[in-house]
């Protein structure tokens, strides 16, 4: 047996494009007799080849109607090619939009049966793993439940468990993870991963970013049909991202999924996200109550209202998707500059509309650098601590700062990250345990349990000395709170329903009290710094 | 090739579960469930005996009888295309997310239709012990006339499903056919009692001589008379090659339409 699971060679698919769909028969015939060509020929698959290896996890990106879900259909055999061929070695099983195949007026159990006898598993074999089924999907409960009556992630629940139960050799995944909730998103991530080392293939199509960087091997990036980039997820999603970023025509596609899929979210007005702890705490009052106390940002506003709006402004940090905006919002400036080190929010501005006056560069400090700019602010957020050299990139900031330019500083200082003491990482890894699907992604927490993955270069205190060396100080203030707080507030977002919040706001609370009766020292430290010669 | 051998079982296990589902559907939230195939066609037997029998004052011997045989000929008939007609399009999100051979829902429903047929024909065998009827030997022959009449039902369920995704008055039409078959069709009345040149033109009809050959082999006791036999085999071929060519067209497209 070779080792190649999907062999696709120069595949094409048209669609027909009905302009006046004919759905009747009479339609048909007045239509056939005006002998007009009722539809159009629209090229859907253009010339695709590509393969993929066992135990090969290959992710797809690409924008709606790009052919991603097609392509999917092509090699799942629901539609079949126009011309080229598909070899697929081993079963496979796509998971598309949500199910396999679910009858909404049959129960759970009736419909795991069913889809596994059209997945080609006899009825004696899917019987003995029914149990095991809805087990995993969490649904034991709902097992003479109709369909009908399940919601969207209970249904994608039982379809990921039907799926990786029945044990096919070529996984298909698209979109799956758009609707499960994050505990489940951790144990669907497990079990692909267990996939994968056990040599099976998986084909994963997401508008997230994220996982096809974190876990893909390949990625391919879709556009119009073809193949625009192969290889390497790191390069084919900075091709994808510089092909957004240059398609400044947003309209074109209202209705992205992207944008959909931030309707999870709640995203208030204005909420705030620059590195403070009290903009988490603020934010969460606001869900729950709907009243917004002042803000960092807004605080600055007051402060600086004289100097606004600034003409143009430098935005350096981690997830500052939502800063950036805010600045916009709140007319601090008309003009931003950002360099982010989350590729994720970088596509999600360029893909949100109205986003023009923003220029994102990825992780790329140097380039500003060399684009001898000067900036009316510069707003650092919690970037501090991954810059090696914080003497020279202050100093490179100090140049670029107009004459009377103004330098906002905000990030963690406090105890050093790699040095946690033992009692501190026993009450973070008990966050960890009650949330679990909370500390995942969180590159942090895995440091600070990790010896070996601590590539994060903590400057703690010594940040504001430096900061000084090279700004006159304006106004400054320590931030305290809890020990978890850094971890926990980055990640508010995920906290996406009000129970989340609840749970959120409980662990931050505890957290809070644990570091008061500790004597946890400063954790932030916001500054305000002007220009020196 | 055990791969053949695979595909068959596969392609075997999903007719039942087809079929299965189609039966649980059909029924869902009723209390009576499948008694109501039974109940169903003796209403219909009911209604249509005392109005022609108390109204019309037909002469036909073991009039019950032969009315019951003919309403469950013609509801084999009726529920398996019925069933087929929507048999895709009730699938339409299925196709889209799992690969199965076109031809099977129709398929399925041809067995589910047999699986009611079965339960009439035990009805007829009470209506048979009620009426003191002791059916001829020849009664046997029903057997391949039922299986003559599943050939013809997959030969219109096949392109009646996939013509229904594609032109959605395909059901409104086939309900008047239908309609119009019950009442050209031999089941409350005799063929002979029809005018010569309409008899001309119905003798094509393959329902006519399914019921008609259905009414010989079980209340008199003969063998079906050749003409019919003849008309039959010939109609049900050209009609199922003719579907079958729609459907092989028709079907290769047929998940893009939906």
């Amino acid at each position: 047996m070779s080792d190649i699971a999907i062999n696709v060679k120069h595949l094409s698919k048209n669609f027909h494009l009905y302009h006046e769909k004919r759905a009747s028969i009479f339609e048909s015939i007045v239509g056939f007799f005006s002998r007009k060509q009722h539809y159009e020929i629209i090229s859907v698959l253009d010339d695709i080849s590509f393969d993929i290896k066992k135990g090969e996890m290959i992710g797809i990106i690409g924008k709606n109607g790009s052919g991603k879900t097609t392509l999917l259909r092509i090699l799942s055999n629901i539609y079949k090619p126009d011309s080229g061929f598909v070899e697929v070695n081993g079963t496979i099983i796509p998971l598309l939009a949500l199910g396999l195949g679910f009858h909404p007026e049959l129960t759970a159990i009736t419909n795991i049966v069913q889809s596994s006898t059209l997945l080609g598993i006899p009825k004696k074999d899917i019987v003995q793993k029914i149990d095991d089924i809805l087990k995993f999907a969490e649904l034991e409960k709902f097992a003479d439940t109709k369909i009908k009556n399940f919601s969207s992630g209970m249904a994608m629940r039982l379809a990921f468990s039907t799926a990786v139960q029945v044990d096919p050799d070529i996984l298909i995944l698209d979109e799956v993870f758009a609707v499960g909730d994050l505990n489940f998103q951790k144990k669907c991530f497990d079990t692909i991963m267990s996939f994968k080392k056990r040599g099976k293939s998986i084909i994963f199509v997401s508008h997230d970013i994220n996982p096809i960087r974190d876990f893909c091997d390949r990625a391919i990036f879709l556009n119009q049909g073809k193949i625009k980039a192969i290889g390497k997820p790191e390069h084919v999603i900075s091709s994808y991202l510089s092909f957004l970023k240059l398609k400044k025509s947003p309209e074109k596609n209202p209705e992205n999924n992207t944008i959909n899929k931030e309707k999870n979210i709640p995203r208030k007005s204005s909420p705030v996200y620059w590195n403070d702890i009290i903009p988490v705490t603020e934010y969460l009052n606001k869900l729950a109550t709907d009243v917004a106390k002042i803000s960092p940002l807004e605080d600055i506003v007051n402060r600086f209202s004289s100097k606004l709006p600034f003409t143009n402004v430098l935005l350096l940090g981690t997830h500052e998707f939502k800063t950036s905006k805010q600045i916009l919002d709140l007319g601090i400036s008309k003009q931003i500059d950002v360099v982010d080190s989350n590729l994720e929010n970088i596509t999600n501005s360029i893909l949100q509309k109205n986003f023009l006056p923003i220029n994102y560069f990825h992780k790329d400090y140097a380039s500003i650098f060399k684009l001898n700019k000067k900036y009316d602010a510069i707003f650092c957020g919690s970037i501090l601590n991954f810059i090696p050299d914080l003497d020279s990139f202050f100093k490179s900031l100090n140049l670029m700062l107009n004459q009377n330019g103004l330098i906002f500083v905000n990030d963690y200082v406090g105890p050093n990250q790699m040095n946690f003491s033992e009692v501190h990482v026993k009450f973070l890894e008990k966050i960890n345990s009650e949330i679990p699907e909370y500390f995942r992604s969180s590159s942090t927490f895995n440091k600070l349990s990790d010896p070996n993955s601590r590539d994060m270069i903590s400057h703690t205190k010594s940040i504001k000395e430096v900061f000084l060396k090279y700004f006159n100080l304006e106004f400054s203030r320590n931030l305290n709170g809890g020990i978890a707080y850094p971890i926990l507030y980055k990640n508010v977002k995920k906290f996406d329903s009000l129970d989340g919040i609840k749970q959120l706001k409980k662990l931050l609370k505890q957290d809070q009290e644990h570091s008061e009766k500790k004597k946890v020292p400063i954790l932030f430290w916001m500054g305000v710094g002007r220009h020196k010669k | 090739m055990s791969s053949v051998r695979e595909e068959m079982w596969k392609t075997k296990g999903i007719l039942f579960s087809f079929a299965f589902s189609d039966l649980k559907v059909r029924y869902k939230n009723s209390i009576l469930g499948i008694v109501w195939s039974i109940i169903e066609p003796l209403l219909l037997l009911g209604v249509l005996f005392f109005v022609f029998s108390t109204m019309f004052k037909f002469e036909i011997e073991n009039f019950p009888i032969y009315l019951l045989l003919g309403i469950i000929t013609w509801n084999f008939f009726k529920n398996g295309t019925q069933l087929a007609l929507n048999s895709l399009t009730n699938r339409s999100s299925l196709m889209t997310q799992i690969y199965f051979p076109r031809s099977i829902p129709a398929f399925s429903a041809g067995v589910t239709s047999s699986i009611l047929l079965f339960t009439e024909l035990i009805v007829l065998g009470f209506f048979m012990i009620i009426f003191g009827f002791f059916p001829p030997s020849t009664i046997i022959l029903l057997i391949p006339i039922f299986l003559l009449e599943f050939i013809l039902i997959l030969g219109i369920s096949l392109p009646l499903s996939v013509l229904n995704v594609k032109f959605k008055d395909t059901e409104f039409i086939w309900g008047v056919v239908l309609q119009a078959g019950f009442f050209l069709t031999p089941i409350f009345y005799q063929f002979d009692m029809l005018p010569d040149n309409v008899q001309n033109i119905l003798q094509f009809s393959p329902m006519v001589q399914i019921v008609t050959m259905a009414h010989h082999v079980t209340l008199y006791g003969e063998f079906p008379p050749i003409n019919s036999m003849l008309y039959a085999l010939f109609s049900i071929f050209s009609l199922t090659l003719i579907g079958y060519f729609i459907f092989r067209k028709l079907q290769l497209r047929i998940v893009e339409e939906i």
